[in-house]
């Protein structure tokens, strides 16, 4: 099936991949077919009948280029007076019952049905006749369903019969009354359903949660990584003014290929959480920052050789890295705290990962092996009053600590914690920095599958809460260890490959998009 | 020489029905015949009577055979029995009056493409038919006809399944049949692959109509040269016609293909001409997707699979409708674009949107409130259909307007517009 095949598309030289069809083929080569109903991560279904293409030498007019499969000396069209004139007629027929409500529909600015006719369509319509009226639902809790706007190209239904193999959407009806329904008392309520929403071309399914939140062109998409689980799906966080207001999937063919699952994409509440520290504490009261980190450094210093630093695994890999730079200078001991595993879930075409922590590979290989995997030796010497001061780089949302953690910790003398949330650690903690939520800071993480994939800043920290890495270099650089002076996470990334084996040949540049994996993997 | 009625031989009644009357009159003779010889020559047997396919499209039977690809995956063969285009009603009649001629027919098709499992997919309405098929398999299957070892062949097996339909004219078109079957909606399916190569259950599978089933066993009994000896050339073979409308004896008829129309409309023999002497005005040659027929061209058109070409038609079905000098040509036009926008799957954007369009622009126009340019927009929207979808339903629903009916009786229709009501009935403003 696989092997090159030469082709052409409007006369320019493509090659394709045997076994494509034409429609992927254009597409691939950044050749834009307008289209609605196919979709790469999806069965082909051939029913909106945009794609039009010619093939040159072909005794049919035109043919969808979904259907038709690449062939060797193949030679496209994509923009033949017979291929704009199926494509005026599609556009004609689509829009012949369809409210026209782009001002009060969500999806106007990112619809593929406005963009088309705009671009493809005839100006002027030419339906004078009575619109069939559809119904308008909730299919699930968060998936709201407008029937009027609704083109049936079944990427919904098809999304849940073959990804998520849930089969809660259904065609009803025919014809022009043909609407998107569930089974009677199955509502669409699975953990991918969100997916459907992005997928829809047009404003038939939205969600209810963005529904009139913003105007799309107002939001600024930044790409990055979601943190809820170890699968570390690629997605894009829109933001406006300082608040998240959608977090959508990045296509990412070795992670997550188009889709992400609802865990992640509704876990963003607690980064504008009351709970949200915005300032360092001293002894129970907010404090300057450079106060708490001389405060926090000296104390550590007192302890030098019995401090214990304990990482979570929602660091990046530059705030590990720093984190086991502070442990050396001190003489301290690292030790790896992580959520505990949350049931995932395997789909046919999707899997949540059980281990509820984005990095937790990439904090186990920079602490190595004796500082990284489980915290119980360093806790029993905490217990034991061999270790007699911490620092907690937490940052874990919806984390209980365990009691063992909290035991130990009640015992140290001095316990310092940097961390976003207020909770049991911030309670007992002597001194409190405050840190970044992953959505507001830059770094890497690497996925369960090793994969080394770029964090990228979409919001700015709360108050005078600061990214765990330059909170680390200030703590260094006040104990004498830091002559870099304050620098970029890139760079300590930089120095953190040159340093950790299993990061070599790897910077913030080389990731690109799609992230790399990590060469070596980590010893047990 | 007069002509021998084979197909609808049992019309008269019930008896064939019965197992034991049948098998007096010679049926499943063919099939034993047939399966005495192996398949390759069966196909090749059907291929040169010239026998085509009677569900609408006229493929040769033979040819279609032939494309089941050699492979060790089970094989089907799909009866169609779901007749539900409006002028049709000939299968329903052969399903009731000859159950066992369908399955003598069966049984050498599934000879021939090496099938173990026929499914026979009956419209919903036909709760009759059913009952007679699932008699009539009982019977076939207590005798060793059909079931293990028929035929007293060892090894040799057959199991024939009726299934009913729900009701919708799109699950008669072969891959939504097939999606139908298969416990799915009534969608048609994308072609390529065409079912004799992938088709129900992803099996190679070959769909036939009841009445080209009914036409097999004859080949095997009274061989090709007497098949041939009817019809034409390229439509060789008896073929059962359907009359309806404005004719004094509607009903089934049977004769060669290649019968002039004129003779099915006003021969004592067949319709008996027009009722009370009125002229006829327009007749449909083969259901109502079939684009309609002057009375200049009903002069001339033969019913063959060829003839009704040069009219810019086809034979379809051959269930011919006529029409008196009082019907409404806008009218009659509406009434078939009901049809269409009813029966369409909603798949394909052109049909889902098309097909209630021009419905509701044509019931304006007879309606009285036409206006100038609907009629340009109706040849528009129908043309715009046509040859862009997954199935030939959207082009089945635009011929009658763009071929038939708006470009024969163009000044009707604008008669309409212009004087705002319905210029033969009276209705409308
Ligand atoms: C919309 C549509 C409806 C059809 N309905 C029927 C039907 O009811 N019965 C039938 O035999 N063929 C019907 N056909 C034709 C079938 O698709 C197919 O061509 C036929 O069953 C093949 O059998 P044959 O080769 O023996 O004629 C229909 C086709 C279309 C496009
Ligand atoms: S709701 Fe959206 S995705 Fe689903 S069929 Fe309609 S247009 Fe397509
Ligand atoms: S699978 Fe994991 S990484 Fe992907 S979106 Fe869900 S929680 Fe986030
Ligand atoms: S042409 Fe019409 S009936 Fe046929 S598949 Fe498309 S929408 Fe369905």
């Amino acid at each position: 099936m696989s092997g090159a095949v030469n082709m052409t598309v409007d006369g320019r030289p493509v090659q394709a991949r045997g076994g494509q069809n034409v429609l992927g083929a254009c597409l691939e080569a950044g050749v834009h077919v307008p289209h609605y109903c196919y979709h790469p991560g999806l069965s082909v279904a051939g029913n909106c009948r945009m794609c039009m293409v010619e093939i040159e030498g072909q005794r049919t007019p035109t043919v969808t280029g979904c259907t038709t499969p690449v062939a060797e000396g193949m030679a496209v069209r994509t923009s033949t007076p017979k291929v704009r004139a199926a494509q005026e007629a599609v556009l004609e027929y689509l829009l012949a019952n369809h409210p026209l409500d782009c001002p009060v529909c969500d999806q106007a600015g990112e619809c593929d049905l406005q963009d088309f006719s705009f671009r493809h369509g005839r100006g002027q319509g030419r339906f004078h006749e009575e619109k069939v009226v559809k119904h308008i639902k909730d299919l699930g809790p968060r998936v709201k369903f407008w029937g009027t706007r609704c083109i049936v190209c079944t990427r919904c239904v098809r999304f849940c019969q073959e990804v998520s193999g849930t089969g809660e959407l259904s065609v009803i009806e025919r014809g022009d009354h043909s609407v998107i329904d569930t089974f009677p008392g199955i509502p669409l309520d699975n953990e991918l359903a969100g997916n459907t929403v992005d997928i829809c071309p047009v404003g038939a399914l939205l969600s209810s949660d963005f529904l009139y939140r913003a105007r799309v062109w107002f939001l600024r998409a930044t790409p990055t990584v979601c943190a809820t689980c170890s699968k570390g799906c690629d997605i894009t966080v829109e933001t406006l003014e300082g608040e998240v207001q959608r977090v959508r999937p990045r296509p990412n063919p070795d992670v997550n290929e188009w889709w992400m699952c609802d865990r992640g994409r509704h876990d963003l509440d607690y980064v504008a959480s009351p709970d949200r520290l915005a300032s360092a504490l001293l002894e129970g009261g907010a404090s300057a920052t450079s106060d708490v980190v001389a405060r926090v450094a000296e104390s550590l210093r007192a302890h030098a050789g019995r401090v214990a630093v304990l990482v979570s695994a929602w660091q990046t890999v530059e705030a590990a890295w720093l984190a086991q730079r502070l442990a050396q200078a001190l003489g301290g001991r690292t030790a790896l705290v992580a959520r505990p595993d949350v049931p995932g879930r395997v789909y046919p075409r999707f899997r949540i990962e059980d281990d509820a922590n984005p990095n937790r590979a990439g904090v186990e290989r920079v602490l190595g092996p004796a500082g990284g995997p489980g915290a119980g030796a360093v806790l029993a010497d905490l217990t034991a009053g061999r270790l007699t001061a911490a620092l907690v780089l937490g940052g874990m949302p919806r984390w209980e600590p365990p009691p063992a953690l909290v035991a130990a910790l009640e015992r140290a003398r001095f316990v310092a914690v940097v961390d976003i949330l207020r909770g049991p650690l911030v309670d007992l903690a002597d001194a409190v920095l405050a840190g970044a939520a992953f959505v507001e800071k830059d770094g890497v993480y690497l996925n369960s599958a090793g994969r080394a994939q770029r964090l990228r800043r979409a919001l700015d920290p709360p108050g005078e809460a600061l990214c765990e890495e330059l909170l680390l270099q200030r703590l260094l650089a006040a104990l004498g260890h830091w002559e870099a002076g304050e620098v970029s996470a890139g760079a300590v990334f930089g120095m953190a490959a040159a340093a950790v084996p299993a990061l070599a040949g790897l910077d913030h540049q080389g990731l690109g998009e799609l992230g790399r994996l990590a060469g070596v993997a980590p010893s047990q | 020489m007069a002509y021998e009625p084979v197909l609808t031989r049992f019309f008269g009644g019930f008896e064939a029905q019965d197992l034991d009357h049948a098998l007096a009159h010679g049926v499943y003779e063919g099939a034993r015949k047939a399966l005495a010889m192996d398949p390759a020559q069966v196909i090749e047997t059907v291929k040169a009577s010239g026998l085509r396919g009677r569900g609408g499209a006229g493929f040769p039977c033979g040819a279609k055979w032939g494309f089941i690809p050699k492979t060790d995956r089970p094989r089907y063969l799909l009866v169609n029995a779901d007749e539900s285009e409006p002028g049709t009603f000939k299968d329903r009649a052969l399903i009731e009056r000859d159950p066992h001629t369908l399955l003598e027919g069966t049984i050498v098709a599934a000879h021939a493409i090496g099938c173990e499992t026929a499914y026979i997919y009956i419209r919903g309405e036909f709760a009759y038919g059913a009952r007679v098929l699932e008699r009539a398999i009982q019977q076939a299957r207590a005798r060793g006809l059909l079931g293990e070892g028929i035929f007293g062949q060892r090894g040799r097996r057959l199991e024939v399944h009726v299934h009913r339909g729900a009701g919708a004219y799109i699950c008669g078109e072969e891959t939504g049949l097939i999606s139908s079957l298969e416990g799915d909606r009534g969608y048609p399916k994308l072609k390529p692959p065409f079912p004799a190569v992938e088709g129900a259950w992803r099996c190679p599978t070959i769909v036939n109509n009841v009445e080209t089933l009914c036409n097999v066993p004859w080949v095997f009994t009274r061989g090709v040269a007497w098949y041939r000896s009817m019809g034409t050339e390229k439509s060789p073979g008896p073929k059962v016609y359907g009359l309806s409308g404005h004719v004094n004896r509607p009903g089934l008829y049977e004769g060669p293909l290649g019968l002039p129309l004129k003779e099915l409309i006003y021969s004592d023999e067949f319709g008996g001409g027009v009722p009370g002497g009125r002229a006829l005005k327009a007749a449909i040659p083969g259901g109502v997707s079939m684009p309609v027929l002057t009375p200049a061209e009903v002069e001339r058109c033969r019913m063959d699979f060829e003839s009704p070409r040069e009219f810019d038609s086809l034979l379809g079905t051959a269930g011919v409708i006529c029409m008196d000098e009082t019907v409404c040509m806008v009218d009659a036009l509406w009434n078939i674009l009901r049809f269409f926008h009813h029966e369409s799957c909603g798949q394909c954007t052109p049909c889902r949107e098309g097909t209630g369009w021009i419905e509701k622009l044509v019931s304006r126009i007879e309606g009285g409130e036409g206006a100038e340019g609907d009629l340009d927009t109706l040849l528009a929207v129908a043309e715009g259909m046509c040859g862009r979808t997954i199935c030939v339903l959207a082009d089945a629903a635009a011929w009658p307007v763009y071929k038939g009916f708006v470009k024969k009786y163009r000044p009707e229709f604008e008669d309409h517009v212009r004087e705002r009501r319905c210029t033969v009935r009276g209705r409308g403003a």
